[in-house]
Parts: C-alpha cells; structure tokens; sequence
C-alpha cells in the first residue's frame, strides 16, 4: 500500500508541474505555521517549506535534478524578482538620500565583520581551508557569492550552501534580534538584513515592513559590489603582510 | 535592479502595471529561495565532519555582522541627522503577511 502511493508520487513527480505545485504548497504551510506563531521571523517558512518537500522527496527516490525540472521554473523567476525590488528602492528614494552615509558605512561595517568573522572563526575552530575560503563571502547574493568563492580558490558549490544557510539564519534572527540590541528604526532593520543576510532575510523583512525591504534591498546591491571587489584584493594582500 | 531604478529616477517612475507585477513578485519573494534551499539541505551530509567550525562560523558572523551593520547606520545616522529627518519622521508602511 505505501509502496504503491510512493511509487504513484514518484511518477508524480516527474511531471514538471507537480513540482511546482509541491513547492508552493509546502511554502504555503510553512507560512500558515508563521501565522500561528503570530508572524514570529523564527518560524521560517523556507526552511519549512524546504524540510517538507525533502520528506517527500526522499521516500519517492526522486533526486534533486528531477525536481528541478520543474522547480526552476520558481528559482528562474528570482532574476525578475531581482529587478523588481528597484520599486521599493525607487519609492524609498528620499530616505535612502537623506541617510546615504549611514548606509555607506552601515553596509561596509557590516560586510566587512560578517566576512571577517566568518573566517575567523570557521579557521579558529579548525575548518578546513577549502571551508575557510568558500565561507568568506557567504553574506553576499549567490550569484556574485559563486563569482566572487571562485575568484578567492574556494568551492562554488559549498559557498552556495553557506549563503543559503546563512540568508535563512539572518532571517530567523531578523525579529526580536533588533529590540535586543536597541535598533528600532525599519530602515536600519533592513539595510542590516540585506547586509548580512541577503535576498532571504530581506525577503522576510520586507513582508513585515516595506521601507525595511526597500533598504534590504539596496544593501544585497551595494553588498555584493563591495565584497566582489573588496574581497579578491584582501586574499592577495594577506601573504604580503606575513598572514595566510 | 539598478537600470530599471536608474530608468525610474530619470523617467516619470514605475508605471502603474510595472507597480502591480512587481508588487506580485515581491510578495512571493520568500517562495522563490525554496528551490534552493531544497538543494542545499540535500548538500548538508557531505559537511558533517566539519559542521561545528562551520555552524558556529555561521551564526556567530551573521549575529556579528547583523548588529554592526544596523548599529554603525544607526550611530552615523544620529551623529550627522539630515535636515528633514525629525520633520517628516518615519511613516512605516505595513505590508501584510497575507498578500
């Protein structure tokens, strides 16, 4: 009987479609579970949404490639959600002027410790070097994270884990996190999600508070920007000062 | 992102259904990393044998780099506030989580 409806689901399953509709059910779950916590940033509906699907996968034997078939179609889309997060940027324009060197420095300050302290610690704790070069630019949207983990001798691969992990940590953090270190403006809220956690975590910010996503979204930017610059030309200078 | 935001500064901004679509996929802006994120759970077994520096570097940097971002924009902002900062204060626009 239940290798019968498995067998049923992993046909299922190779139809394109079925895929699709299985992601946005599970997400769907995964933010009703949200609701029910009061909207609590803890309750993340992508590491939900993604366990379930895992435990539907995993029984019916169908490899992530069969998925993705049809799943890619949603991960396509990030590229015009991408694009598309100028609007907010765009109606928050004012206030990005008016607070432009808090935002420089907030995103510097903040790309710089979130790298630096990736690979401090990951090397403190006796990572391997592979590890240590794929973690550094972990903080930073996966394409530019996949670029930037090549150019620096790291693993493409493992980067994309390490940022996939770190944008749902930021994002499970993104709440309460705030209040405790007493950050209650929205746009320091997002400009600091952005920074440290990416599309994930300004994701979740920005269905709590607009102005919050329109700031995370110009710090997943200006992040990348300059952590694919800033970060090849630190590796190089690291055996110059006697280090690495 | 940029050129349409360049485009929308130097035109007459968004159109209304450029507004409207946009505003459609952000609200699924969540739903889109689940792909992804399918494929890294998957992924996660090969890192066992290092998954305490590796869990530790994670959380630690993001908690680090999180507090400094927002801290350091916090202090720069109320060291050199704008002129207009106090006058038009923050009208926080709430987005649901149902849309």
């Amino acid at each position: 009987m239940i290798g019968n409806l498995t067998r049923i689901a992993a046909r299922a399953l190779e139809i394109p479609v079925i895929a699709v509709i299985l992601t946005w059910l599970a997400f769907e779950v995964g933010r009703w579970a949200q609701r029910q916590f009061r909207g609590s940033a803890l309750v993340n509906p992508v590491l939900i949404a993604a366990t379930l699907i895992i435990a539907v996968l995993e029984p019916c034997g169908t490899s992530y490639e069969t998925y993705m078939r049809g799943a890619g179609l949603i991960h396509f889309l990030l590229g015009p959600a991408a694009v598309a997060l100028a609007v907010p940027i765009y109606d928050n324009i004012d206030r990005i002027r008016r607070g432009a060197a808090g935002v420089l420095a907030g995103i510097a300050a903040g790309a710089t410790v979130a790298c630096v302290s990736a690979v401090g610690l990951a090397w403190w704790l006796g990572a391997s070097e592979d590890v240590v070069r794929s973690i550094a630019p972990k903080s930073v949207t996966t394409p530019v994270a996949i670029g930037t983990s090549e150019e620096i001798g790291g693993r493409p691969s493992m980067t994309v884990v390490f940022v996939i992990v770190t944008g749902i940590v930021a994002a499970m953090i993104s709440g309460r996190f705030f209040d405790w270190i007493g950050v209650r403006d929205w746009e320091a809220r997002g400009l600091a999600a952005g920074v440290a956690g990416h599309g994930i975590a300004t994701a979740q910010i920005l269905s709590v508070n607009r102005t919050a996503g329109a700031f995370g979204g110009l710090a997943i930017g200006l992040t990348g920007l300059f952590t694919a610059i800033l970060l090849p030309i630190a590796i190089r200078l690291l055996p110059i000062i006697g280090l690495g | 992102m940029i050129i349409l935001l360049g485009l929308m500064v130097m035109g007459t901004g968004p159109s209304k259904e450029l507004r409207a679509a946009a505003n459609s996929l952000l609200g699924y802006l969540s739903l889109l990393f689940v792909p992804a994120a399918v494929g890294v759970v998957a992924y996660l077994p090969v890192l066992q044998r290092q998954w305490l520096p590796i869990a530790v570097a994670l959380l630690g940097s993001t908690i680090l780099g999180m507090a400094s971002a927002a801290l350091v924009m916090q202090a720069v902002n109320r060291r050199y506030p704008s002129r207009f900062q106090q006058q038009i204060g923050f009208q926080v626009e709430e987005v649901g989580d149902d849309e």
